[in-house]
């Protein structure tokens, strides 16, 4: 089931076996008939009257399980349970009711996964979304749904298919999926991401109809969600057009335009992520506008309409001067705008009392004036991403170093601090043959470049004092962003200790703050 | 660091006296005590007292370790709410000094959990839960029960 990474890669089948322990098998866990040497050595520890873990008070005993689960929730993708958590809770019907809502907080599925497809058949099928769909029923019809609060899905694609010819889905796959949503869209379900999925566009619409009719889901990502056929006229829910009251993050990437009807069903959003892959917000640049003042994050990505930022940017004043709360804390605009609307957009942002990240793509010109005229307009952020270009690449912005590094010092608490800034090397004269430089030329400039960034970056924290996290972008293609990365460690001695990797996050850029939180009980 | 004494109470000069379970006597600086949050609150309960502080359900060996712990934190800043249940979360990473101080058997550690439970002092208690945590991972179920 979840198959995020090794130690999570047959959640499914010990999510079955930990359900099975305490509940099919009842309490295998300390049966003297499933395990006899155990017992006889409970029984001899408890003679000689030694402390053993389950003499520790419930409380301590809780507190000991949430160290065991120690997953870093992804702010892209939830992921399972850990393994650790998943043996804990085979130990005891005590430990099983502890880690139960932990190891179902969060599944995720993905389909093709490349290493389930060499297992053995019965390890697969315990994988299979048929079975999540059997396990939900049985704990539905019990009264006892499963505590799943975040659930994922990734790759159900239709099988390849000749032009011309209706693709052939998954029926079976397609039908446990959307019948599993169905389910735990009412049984507590806070969030639901879904990524590459193709679904018949009957099926879609049933897909929107589960997400409008569940009380509990606050959060629903889509990303690269089509519905097929295609269809030139958009298709409208028309049975669930009610509000949704529940919804406060969606997030839209590159997916079927009836997801974006949801945007003006849910009047509590405060948290949107709009990436089209039309490239343009048309209609919806109108609700954007009307949610201003709910919004604290607002990420509007790869929009070619430069009219949208400014028309904001104009919303945002407006509603400042008729004295309007404007909660906005995290804003992030990729697009291309003329120097005069970023003007007034640096203004309108400079009137944003809560606003702590910002990210601001394609500036185009990011001469040290307009540096400066970011840095007047949000004195108090503490988290910046600054790109010059279209991020394709990293580029030799129009001054040298020294010239931003008096302007970001000005921002005493930033924390994060990310540009595209392509720190150009020195020419020297070759020394050596154009035949040696060819063969080397890639790994020496390689070598020469990590130098040029790691000194990039160690200036950058000798200015700004308070910068925690910096990094130098190379790359930011889909949802990857490439960079050199740096963590900037005060020691006691106030010293900075500087890591630097290279390496790609797949998340965007504008702070490692979560996006989304799962409410506790 | 404590000094332990047979004799009643022997308070003065900033320094306050433990007595344990078995009436054994520690005499330990405020600072050093004020690491616990329940004795903390007693002090200031009580105002200015020679009287002893009981703590009844702590034996002599066991505060001993303890008293061991607060004196090398006693400068360690304040803890905000939010940072430590974030650091909770996060990490079972555990300093060096501290473990090298948890290096003991498994009843120790527990008793040294319990009293950190009793006393309020959250961040050694996090120091004992993580220990725990980390004997957990890695292990198969059957190797848990026998913890």
């Amino acid at each position: 089931m979840d198959t995020d990474s090794d130690s999570h890669d047959s959640a499914f089948s010990d999510h079955l076996h930990a359900v099975r322990a305490a509940e099919v098998a009842e309490d295998f866990a300390w049966s003297d008939d499933n395990d006899d040497g155990d017992a006889e050595h409970a029984k001899e520890l408890e003679r000689v009257g030694v402390f053993r873990l389950t003499d520790l008070p419930d409380e301590i005993q809780l507190v000991v399980v949430q160290h065991v689960d120690e997953r870093d929730p992804s702010p892209t993708f939830p992921r399972g349970p850990s393994r650790e958590l998943l043996n804990l809770a085979r130990t005891s019907r005590f430990f099983h009711g502890v880690c139960s809502p932990l190891i179902w907080r969060s599944v995720h599925y993905r389909h093709d996964d490349v290493r389930n497809r060499y297992r053995a058949v019965p390890v697969r099928k315990h994988r299979d979304l048929a079975t999540l769909q059997l396990l939900l029923r049985w704990r539905r019809d019990q009264g006892r749904p499963l505590p799943i609060l975040c659930f994922s899905v990734q790759e159900i694609l239709v099988d390849e298919y000749d032009y011309g010819q209706e693709p052939e889905p998954h029926d079976a796959l397609l039908n446990a999926f959307l019948d599993v949503v169905s389910i735990l869209s009412q049984t507590g379900l806070q969030v639901l991401f879904l990524k590459e999925l193709e679904i018949p566009h009957a099926r879609g619409l049933d897909l929107i109809r589960y997400i409008s009719s569940s009380p509990t889901i606050s959060a629903v990502r889509v990303n690269q969600v089509d519905f097929w056929p295609r269809r030139s006229a958009r298709l409208r829910v028309e049975d669930a057009q009610d509000p949704l009251p529940h919804v406060k993050t969606l997030q839209i990437m590159h997916s079927d335009p009836c997801f974006s009807d949801l945007i003006s069903r849910c009047p509590n959003i405060d948290s949107l992520l709009l990436w089209p892959s039309t490239r343009r917000l048309g209609e919806h640049t109108e609700t954007i506008k009307r949610l201003l003042p709910h919004l604290r994050n607002l990420s509007l990505d790869a929009v070619h309409e430069a009219e949208v930022f400014r028309s904001i940017a104009d919303e945002l004043l407006r509603l400042y001067e008729a004295g309007a709360y404007l909660p906005l804390e995290e804003l992030f605009l990729e697009g291309p705008s003329q120097r005069a609307d970023l003007s007034v957009l640096l203004s309108a942002l400079s009137r944003l009392p809560c606003l702590r990240r910002l990210a601001l793509y394609q500036l185009l010109d990011a001469i040290p004036a307009v540096v400066a005229e970011v840095v007047e307009a949000v004195p108090a952020v503490e988290a910046l991403t600054l790109v010059h270009g279209d991020c394709r690449s990293a580029e030799e912005w129009p001054a040298p170093i020294d010239a931003y590094l008096p302007l970001l010092a000005k921002l005493t608490h930033l924390r994060f601090f990310a540009w595209d800034r392509r720190t150009p090397q020195p020419s020297s004269p070759r020394s050596v043959s154009p035949l040696l430089l060819l063969a080397r030329a890639a790994a020496v400039e390689r070598v020469k470049q990590n130098r040029l960034e790691f000194e990039t970056l160690s200036q950058l924290a000798r200015a700004c004092k308070s910068l925690r996290e910096g990094v130098c972008i190379t790359q930011d293609v889909s949802e990857g962003t490439t960079g050199y990365f740096a963590r900037f460690e005060p020691d006691e001695k106030r010293r900075v200790r500087i890591t630097v990797n290279k390496k790609v996050v797949q998340d965007f850029l504008i702070s490692y703050d979560r996006w989304i939180k799962v409410e506790e009980d | 660091m404590a000094s332990a004494s047979g004799s009643g109470a022997a308070t003065g000069g900033g320094k306050v006296t433990l007595t344990t379970s078995d009436a054994e006597n520690f005499v330990v600086e405020r600072d050093v005590a004020n690491r616990s949050v329940l004795i903390r609150n007693m002090l200031e309960d009580v105002g200015e007292s020679d009287q002893p502080i009981p703590l009844p359900n702590v034996s002599a060996n066991v505060l001993k370790k303890v008293l061991e712990w607060c004196e090398h934190h006693k400068k360690d800043p304040e803890p905000i709410a939010e940072d430590l249940d974030d650091n909770r979360r996060k990490t079972t990473e555990i300093s060096d000094w501290d473990a090298k101080f948890i290096q003991v058997d498994q009843e120790m550690l527990f008793e040294i959990i319990l009293a950190a439970n009793y006393l309020d002092i959250k961040p050694l208690l996090d120091v004992g839960c993580k220990t725990v945590a980390n004997m957990i991972k890695g292990k198969q179920p059957e190797e848990i029960r026998k913890l």
